[in-house]
C-alpha cells in the first residue's frame, strides 16, 4: 500500500503544466535594465502625455528609497531589477481588426483555448489579451460601445480618454503604496481599463489574458476597472507563462472604484508556470489589487483561485468608504511542489452598517507553503460593521506547510467580527468512507478537495467555474497516499 | 555564571535598544514611556511586616526575603540554590524568541541576582505554593527586574500560586521565568495581577516540557496600566497537555497585552488558549498568539480561542491567532469574536424585569466567568471572582 501511494504521490507531482510552450514571434525589447532613460523610452514609445511621464518618475524615485518587502512567509532567490527588461512587445501595429494580428499569437490564444476570433466567441465574454508588454487585441469593443462601456487597452485609455484615467489612476493604489506598486507605477506597459456608466449593467462577461513569452522579461500591467453610479460588472482574468529555467517577475496593479449602487465583481485564476518540482523556474506573482467602494451601497467582490506560480504575493482588498458597501473575498490556492502562496485580503471599514466576508481555503500538497494573510480593521465611525472570515486549509503530505496569519483590529464596540480558521490532513474517515462506497482514491480525493473549495466556486462565473474545478481536480491528482 | 549570562545580554541589549514599533512583538504596544524607568534604586532593603504562612515564598521587589525561605514549609523538599551557583549553561538559557526580545535582556542584565527552585524526585507537595511579590516603590520611576527558574522532576505534582502585591507610586516590573517541567509533571501555574497603581508589568514566562507533562496557566489580569506578557512553551516530548485561561478586564487608558507562543515539537500534545478581554473607556487589549506545529510533530491537537467584548467607542481590540504548520496529520484551529454584549439577550432579561444596566452586569459577568471556571486554584478562582464583581460594580 505504501508503495503504491508513494508511487501515485510521484506521478501526481510530476504532472506537466500544459501552457508551458513558447511562441517564436518577431518582438521589440528592451535592453535589460533599469533607469530614468528607460522610463522615458517606455513611455515616448507608447505616446504618453508629459502627466504621465511625470507620475511615473516620480514613482521610481519612491522605489528607489524604498526596500523590498521581506515579512511575507516566503523564500526566494532576490530579484536583480537591472537584469530584467521592462519591455517586450510583439512587432505589429494594433488595429481594430484581428486580420493584423499575428497569426502566431492567434495561435497561442488558439492553443491556451482562448478564442481571440469573434466568430467562433465565447459565449458572450469579451477578451483583451495581453501578450507580454502590450494588449494585442480586445474583442466586442464595438457591442460594448454600443452600451457606452469602454473596454481597451490601457495604453489605448490614455490616449482616448485622458481624462478618466488622469482621475482614477492611483488613486486607490498610490504610487509610492509599497515596494511592488511603486516599480509597478513606474514601469507599467499596459493592461486593461474599464469604465462601466451610469446604471449600465454590462451586457457581456470581460475578461484579460495574460501571457508570458518572451525570456528575462517582466511584466507590468496596470488594470484599472471604474464602475459609475448604478452600474454593475463581471470581469475574469487568466494568466499562463511557458515554462523557463529562470524565475520571472509579474508585478500587477489592479486598481477597482466603485461608486453608489455600483458592483463589480472581480475574478482571477492564475496559473503561470510554477516551476518544476526541483523549485527551478516558475513566475513570481508580486501583486497588488485593491478597490474602493467610493459610494453608498456599492460593493465588491474577489474571487481567486491560485494554482500557478513559484512565489505568490497577493491581498486583493477593498476599502468599504460608502456606507452600507460590502466586500466580499473568496480564494482558493493551492500550493504544490516547492511553490510557494502568501495571500489574502485586507477588509478596511470605514462606512457605517459596511459588510465583509472572507472565504479562504488552501491546499497544500508536496513541499508547498501555503499561508493566509489578512486584515479586518473597523474604524472607529463604522457602526454595525459586519465582518465574518473562515480560512480553512488542508495538508497533503508531510513535508508542506499551511499557516494563518490573520490581523483584526476593532475600534468599534457596535461591530461584529467573527473569525474562525481550521487546518486539517484529509480524513482517513473521510476517505475510508468514500472507498467503502467503491469510489477509487483519486476520485474520493478530487471530491472531498473540491466539496472543500465549493464555497468558493459557486461565486465563479460558469465557465471559470467548471475550469477551476479541473485545474484543482489536474493538480492534485493521484496526490493523497 | 550569571555573570557571563549578564555580560551577554547587556551586549545584546546595547545592540537592540528599547523595541519599536516596527517590530511584530511591540506593534500595538509603545515602550517609551518604560524609557524613563530606572534600576538603580531597587537594591535598597525593604522589610515587610507578613510575608504569609509557610506556604508562601515571598519575594521582595524581585529578592527573596530570609524570613519566608526560613520557615518554608518545603524546604526540605527541595533544592533552593542562586543562579549564580549553576554550572549548567542549558538550564539558564531561554528560548530563541527571546533572545531577539530587548527588554528580556534589559531584566537580565539589570538583576542583582535570581534563585534556581528544584523540587525533589519523590517529594508530595499538596499544598500549593504561594508565590508574593512586593513591589515597594520608595522612589519614583523604579525597574525591578527578577528572574527565577523552577525546576520539576519526574513525577512532580506542583502548584503554584503567584500574587502581586504593589505599594506607593508606579513602577516597572519585569519578571522572568522559566519552568523546566521533566517527564510526568503536573504543574498547575495560577498568577493573579491586581496592581492598583500605576505600575507597568512585562513578563516573560519560558515553559520547556518533557513527556506527558499537563500544564496549566491561568491569570486574571486587572489595573495595571500596562501589562504585557510573553509566554512562550516548548512541547519538546509526546504527549503532553497545555491549557491556557486568561481574563482581562480593562478601563480607562490600560494596555494589556497577551503574547503566546505554543511550539509544538513533538507528537500526540495537545494545547488550548482561551483568552478573553473585557474593554471600557479608552483601553486597549492585544492577543497576539501563535501554534508552531514542526515537521513531524503528527496528532497535534491545538486550539487558540480569543474573545473580546468592547464595553465603549474608545476601546480598541487587536486580535492576531496565528498557525504556523508543517506537518500535516494535525488538528489545528483557532477563532476569533469581537463585539458588543448581545442586545437579543439584554432584552430578554429587561423583559423579565431586570434594569438595563444589571442586565449589563449579568452579561459581562457570565462572559468573564466562562473563562474563571477554568481555573484550577479555588483561592486565585474566588479571589478573581471578588475582583470581577468589585471591577463590573465600579
Amino acid at each position: 500500500m505504501i508503495d503504491k501511494n508513494q508511487q501515485i504521490i510521484d506521478s501526481a507531482i510530476d504532472q506537466e503544466y500544459k501552457y508551458g510552450f513558447t511562441t517564436d514571434i518577431e518582438t521589440t525589447t528592451f535592453e535589460p535594465g533599469l533607469d530614468e532613460g528607460v522610463i522615458t523610452k517606455l513611455s515616448k514609445l507608447k505616446k504618453e502625455p508629459q502627466w504621465l511621464l511625470d507620475w511615473r518618475l516620480k514613482a521610481y524615485e519612491s522605489w528607489k528609497k524604498m526596500e523590498e518587502p521581506t515579512w511575507a512567509q516566503v523564500d526566494y532567490t532576490p530579484v536583480d531589477y537591472q537584469a530584467l527588461s521592462y519591455y517586450s512587445a510583439p512587432k505589429y501595429k494594433k488595429n481594430d481588426s484581428l486580420d493584423d494580428v499575428d497569426p502566431d499569437i492567434i495561435d497561442t490564444y488558439n492553443k491556451l483555448g482562448i478564442s481571440l476570433n469573434e466568430q467562433k466567441r465565447l459565449e458572450g465574454v469579451a477578451v483583451d489579451a495581453v501578450f507580454d508588454s502590450v494588449s494585442v487585441a480586445t474583442t466586442f469593443k464595438k457591442e460594448l460601445a454600443k452600451h457606452g462601456v469602454i473596454f481597451c487597452s490601457f495604453s489605448e485609455a490614455v490616449i482616448d480618454h485622458p481624462e478618466l484615467v488622469k482621475k482614477y489612476l492611483g488613486s486607490v493604489i498610490p504610487r509610492t503604496d509599497n515596494y511592488f506598486a511603486a516599480l509597478n507605477s513606474a514601469v507599467f506597459s499596459d493592461g486593461s481599463f474599464v469604465y462601466i456608466p451610469k446604471n449600465v449593467r454590462c451586457p457581456m462577461e470581460l475578461s484579460t489574458y495574460f501571457r508570458i513569452n518572451a525570456a528575462n522579461t517582466g511584466q507590468f500591467e496596470r488594470t484599472l476597472i471604474i464602475a459609475d453610479e448604478g452600474s454593475h460588472v463581471s470581469y475574469l482574468e487568466g494568466c499562463t507563462a511557458p515554462m523557463r529555467d529562470e524565475n520571472q517577475l509579474h508585478a500587477a496593479c489592479v486598481e477597482l472604484v466603485a461608486h453608489k449602487d455600483a458592483t463589480i465583481k472581480y475574478s482571477t485564476i492564475q496559473n503561470w508556470y510554477a516551476g518544476d518540482k526541483e523549485g527551478r523556474g516558475g513566475i513570481y506573482n508580486f501583486v497588488t489589487k485593491r478597490g474602493i467602494c467610493a459610494g453608498d451601497r456599492a460593493k465588491i467582490s474577489w474571487t481567486q483561485v491560485e494554482t500557478g506560480s513559484a512565489v505568490t504575493w497577493k491581498y486583493p482588498s477593498v476599502i468599504m468608504q460608502g456606507d452600507d458597501s460590502v466586500g466580499e473575498f473568496y480564494s482558493v490556492a493551492v500550493t504544490k511542489n516547492k511553490q510557494q502562496a502568501d495571500t489574502g485580503t485586507k477588509m478596511i471599514h470605514i462606512g457605517k452598517n459596511t459588510k465583509s466576508t472572507i472565504i479562504s481555503k488552501g491546499i497544500s500538497a508536496g513541499e508547498g507553503q501555503n499561508t493566509y494573510r489578512g486584515g479586518v480593521k473597523i474604524l472607529k465611525n463604522a457602526d454595525n460593521a459586519r465582518n465574518f472570515s473562515q480560512c480553512d486549509s488542508i495538508l497533503i503530505g508531510n513535508k508542506c506547510g499551511a499557516h494563518t496569519f490573520p490581523y483584526i483590529d476593532v475600534k468599534n464596540p457596535t461591530a461584529k467580527m467573527e473569525h474562525e480558521a481550521t487546518t486539517s490532513s484529509i480524513g482517513e474517515d473521510q476517505l475510508f468512507y468514500c472507498n467503502q462506497r467503491g469510489i477509487n482514491l483519486d476520485d474520493s480525493v478530487s471530491m472531498i478537495v473540491n466539496g472543500f473549495c465549493k464555497e468558493v466556486f459557486a461565486e465563479l462565473p460558469m465557465e471559470f467555474a467548471v475550469e477551476a474545478k479541473q485545474l484543482i481536480e489536474v493538480t492534485l491528482e493521484n496526490s493523497v497516499g | 555564571m550569571l555573570k557571563k549570562i549578564q555580560k551577554h545580554s547587556h551586549a545584546r541589549f546595547e545592540e537592540l535598544g528599547y523595541p519599536s514599533k516596527k517590530l511584530e512583538n511591540w506593534k500595538f504596544s509603545s515602550s517609551k514611556h518604560l524609557k524613563k524607568y530606572d534600576s538603580s534604586n531597587s537594591g535598597k532593603n525593604i522589610s515587610i511586616d507578613h510575608c504569609g504562612d509557610e506556604y508562601t515564598l515571598c519575594f521582595v521587589n524581585g529578592q527573596i526575603t530570609l524570613e519566608s525561605l526560613n520557615k518554608f514549609i518545603y524546604k526540605d523538599d527541595m533544592n533552593i540554590l542562586d543562579i549564580d551557583e549553576l554550572n549548567d549553561e542549558t538550564t539558564c538559557s531561554t528560548s530563541s524568541n527571546f533572545e531577539k526580545e530587548a527588554l528580556f535582556h534589559l531584566g537580565l542584565s539589570t538583576i542583582k541576582s535570581g534563585k534556581y527552585f528544584e523540587f525533589k524526585q519523590g517529594s508530595k507537595f499538596d499544598t500549593p505554593i504561594q508565590i508574593l511579590n512586593f513591589y515597594s516603590k520608595k522612589t519614583e520611576a523604579l525597574r525591578i527586574s527578577s528572574f527565577n527558574i523552577f525546576k520539576l522532576n519526574d513525577g512532580n505534582n506542583i502548584s503554584i500560586v503567584e500574587k502581586d502585591v504593589n505599594e506607593g507610586s508606579g513602577s516597572f516590573n519585569l519578571s522572568l521565568n522559566k519552568f523546566i517541567c521533566a517527564d510526568d509533571t503536573i504543574l498547575n501555574h495560577s498568577i493573579l495581577y491586581d496592581d492598583n497603581t500605576e505600575s507597568n508589568y512585562l513578563g516573560y514566562n519560558y515553559y520547556e516540557l518533557g513527556r506527558n507533562v499537563l500544564l496549566n496557566i491561568d491569570s486574571m489580569n486587572i489595573n495595571s496600566t500596562f501589562n504585557k506578557n510573553f509566554i512562550e512553551i516548548d512541547l519538546n516530548k509526546e504527549g503532553s497537555e497545555v491549557k491556557i485561561n486568561i481574563l482581562n478586564l480593562a478601563r480607562n487608558q490600560q494596555h494589556l497585552d497577551n503574547n503566546i507562543l505554543m511550539n509544538h515539537n513533538a507528537e500526540h500534545c495537545i494545547s488550548f488558549q482561551n483568552v478573553r478581554n473585557i474593554l471600557d473607556d479608552q483601553a486597549t487589549c492585544v492577543f497576539n498568539g501563535k501554534v508552531v506545529v514542526a515537521d513531524g510533530a503528527q496528532k497535534t491537537d491545538s486550539n487558540q480561542s480569543n474573545k473580546n467584548l468592547l464595553l465603549s467607542r474608545n476601546a480598541t481590540a487587536h486580535s492576531n491567532p496565528q498557525l504556523e504548520i508543517y506537518a500535516d496529520d494535525v488538528k489545528c484551529g483557532h477563532g476569533s469574536t469581537t463585539g458588543a454584549l448581545d442586545k437579543d439577550s439584554i432584552f430578554y432579561l429587561r423583559a423579565r424585569g431586570i434594569k438595563e444596566s444589571d442586565a449589563n452586569n449579568i452579561l459581562v459577568k457570565a462572559f468573564a466567568k466562562e473563562i474563571l471556571q477554568e481555573f484550577v486554584s479555588d483561592d486565585i478562582r474566588n479571589l478573581s471572582e471578588n475582583n470581577l464583581s468589585h471591577w463590573i460594580d465600579g
